[in-house]
């Protein structure tokens, strides 16, 4: 079940829960004051954490390692679709906010994007 | 000499599902860590699904081996009891790893990862009164080649005898999955690299196994073609019996299968296609026979879909089918679905048996996805009850056994007896 090169520009490494060394696929889109950041799912090829899991924690690694500011930051978190017959394996994309306590990225937010929706963040 | 450290290993009971035949197998995890153990560790190994534990029994240190999500809150208990009498308490096992972060709110240490190669810095600690809160090994597995046989000299083993007959022992050839299953979380657990064990510590172990009946617990023998018929290929000599998940469809490795004495194996059905169909018609070509594993509560799965698929399960002739309602534990894939739709209302891990709906289905209310799969059992067994068709699948080992050799009578002092409890008789 790889996930097509399509989704992504590079293979962000992070550090998942229990330090467990984990893969995304990365993507950032940049507009000036905003940026758009992709991340998505790898399943077979990522070792780790799901960006699910990776969440908040995941967030401030890619800021800290491209030197972006999380508050200036669209981030949108990616299920490929993996050509499976199965489902729930389709491409999907959920805006995903967090709350800053005591300097860290907590207690996310979903929102399933439309494909209109994914078009007014970011034509991909 | 090391002096000796006297060790109570705990495997938490857990409710079983109503109306579903009850088998208690020799637990598996805590005999692999056991075997880890530096040799002065003296340990006990009490099974609370088949025997009380002794709150008091004389002991220095605690470890509580837990596997299902519906283990841990036992778990928690027992370690609250064990602690109010003075005793430290570390947890591991696959759900300590899958509920890491409640469960050491309840222990005095936690491990998470494999445990070959570990136990001795553990125990230092221990004993020098430095204990660590968490032992995280997550990232560093130990070479599979420590990996050695498990300790099953712990069992009680008229604990797991029904009417004399003893239940089948569990054994890992491998570690790891490269899969991705939707429900599964062996990936996390495990690593997504395919570890097999080298054939020579696998064939040792199988050697001391005194039981001619196994499950090979491995996640899927389907992961490397050479190695999986190099394995078949070694255990033909043995003449053991055995059931796992599934096997790679291909006639030269199902042929090899059967000639290594695979009983059934455990096929997951996910629709009603010609595939399925010749899948499950394969394994009984080459004598296997098959308990379909049906996860119901699917976002594709309407109420008709469902209705489908259980007749369809009654046209393939499956020996068994096993209905598992969609839960979604914690580091799966379906875990992070619903979380991020909002979808779970039921976060008591004690409901997370696969056999109570604890999420809002996509195409159904959570009391119709329950009524469903009361409806999957009731329908599946209706023409012929679960002991029986077990009981067909039963004969069918025996008559291999005696083919080869191998058959052994039923121990007849234990004809009374279920999981070391009496038989009630009604006559």
């Amino acid at each position: 079940m790889h996930v097509d090169e399509k989704y992504y520009d590079e293979i962000f490494d992070f550090e998942g829960e229990w330090n467990l060394r984990s893969k995304c696929g990365l993507r950032i889109k940049d507009y000036g004051d905003r940026k758009v950041v992709i991340v998505t799912e790898l399943y077979q090829d990522n070792p780790g954490s799901s960006i699910t899991y990776g969440a908040g924690s995941l967030l401030e690694q890619i800021c800290s390692a491209k030197g972006l500011d999380y508050r200036k930051v669209i981030y949108l978190e990616c299920n490929p679709d993996t050509d499976s017959k199965l489902s729930f394996y389709d491409e999907e994309y959920f805006l995903t906010e967090f709350e800053m306590v005591d300097g860290k990225l907590i207690n996310p937010k979903y929102t399933r994007l439309s494909d209109e929706q994914i078009k007014e963040i970011v034509e991909i | 000499m090391a002096q000796i450290i006297k060790m109570v290993l705990i495997y938490p009971r857990w409710e079983k599902l109503k109306g579903q035949t009850t088998f208690n197998l020799p637990p598996h995890g805590p005999v692999v860590m056991a075997a880890s153990l530096p040799e002065y560790v003296d340990v006990s190994f009490t099974d609370e699904n088949v025997e009380e534990i002794n709150f008091d029994e004389e002991c220095d240190l605690v470890s509580i081996s837990m596997m299902l999500s519906t283990q841990v809150k036992r778990g928690w208990a027992i370690a609250a009891e064990f602690q109010k009498r003075g005793k430290k308490v570390i947890f591991g096992g696959i759900s300590t790893m899958l509920h890491a972060e409640e469960t050491v709110e309840h222990a005095d240490s936690i491990f998470l990862g494999e445990s070959e190669g570990r136990m001795e810095e553990v125990l230092t600690d221990w004993k020098n009164g430095k204990l660590k809160k968490i032992y995280n090994y997550m990232r560093d597995q130990p070479p599979i080649e420590s990996v050695g046989p498990a300790r099953r000299d712990l069992y009680k083993r008229e604990l797991y005898n029904h009417k004399g007959v003893q239940m089948v022992d569990l054994f890992h050839a491998s570690r790891g999955c490269r899969f991705s299953c939707y429900p599964c979380a062996v990936s996390y657990l495990g690593g997504r690299v395919f570890r097999p064990r080298p054939m020579e510590r696998v064939l040792e172990e199988l050697a001391t196994i005194d039981n001619n009946r196994l499950f090979i617990v491995d996640n899927s023998l389907a992961q490397n073609k050479e190695w999986e018929m190099q394995l078949f290929k070694e255990m033909i000599p043995m003449k053991k019996k055995w059931i796992s998940h599934t096997i790679e469809d291909d006639p030269k490795i199902l042929d090899l299968a059967a000639q290594a004495g695979a009983w059934y194996v455990y096929q997951a059905v996910f629709d009603t296609s010609d595939y399925i169909k010749e899948r499950v018609k394969r394994y009984h070509d080459y004598g296997i026979g098959v308990e379909g594993t049906i996860l119901l509560g699917l976002d594709n799965q309407t109420e008709d879909d469902m209705k489908r698929l259980i007749d369809f399960l009654l046209e393939i002739d499956l020996d068994l089918a096993e209905f598992t309602i969609m839960t979604p534990f914690p580091h799966t894939k379906g875990f992070d679905d619903f979380k991020r739709q909002n979808r779970i209302f039921d976060w008591d891990w004690d409901h997370y048996n696969a056999g109570q709906v604890v999420f809002q289905p996509a195409n159904m209310t959570p009391d119709k996805l329950q009524d469903m799969y009361d409806y999957a059992w009731r329908t599946f067994y209706q023409d012929e009850s679960q002991e029986s068709k077990m009981m067909r699948l039963f004969t069918k080992v025996m008559m291999k056994e005696m083919d080869d050799g191998t058959w052994k009578p039923r121990d007849r002092s234990l004809t009374n007896k279920s999981f070391g409890k009496d038989v009630v008789r009604n006559f």
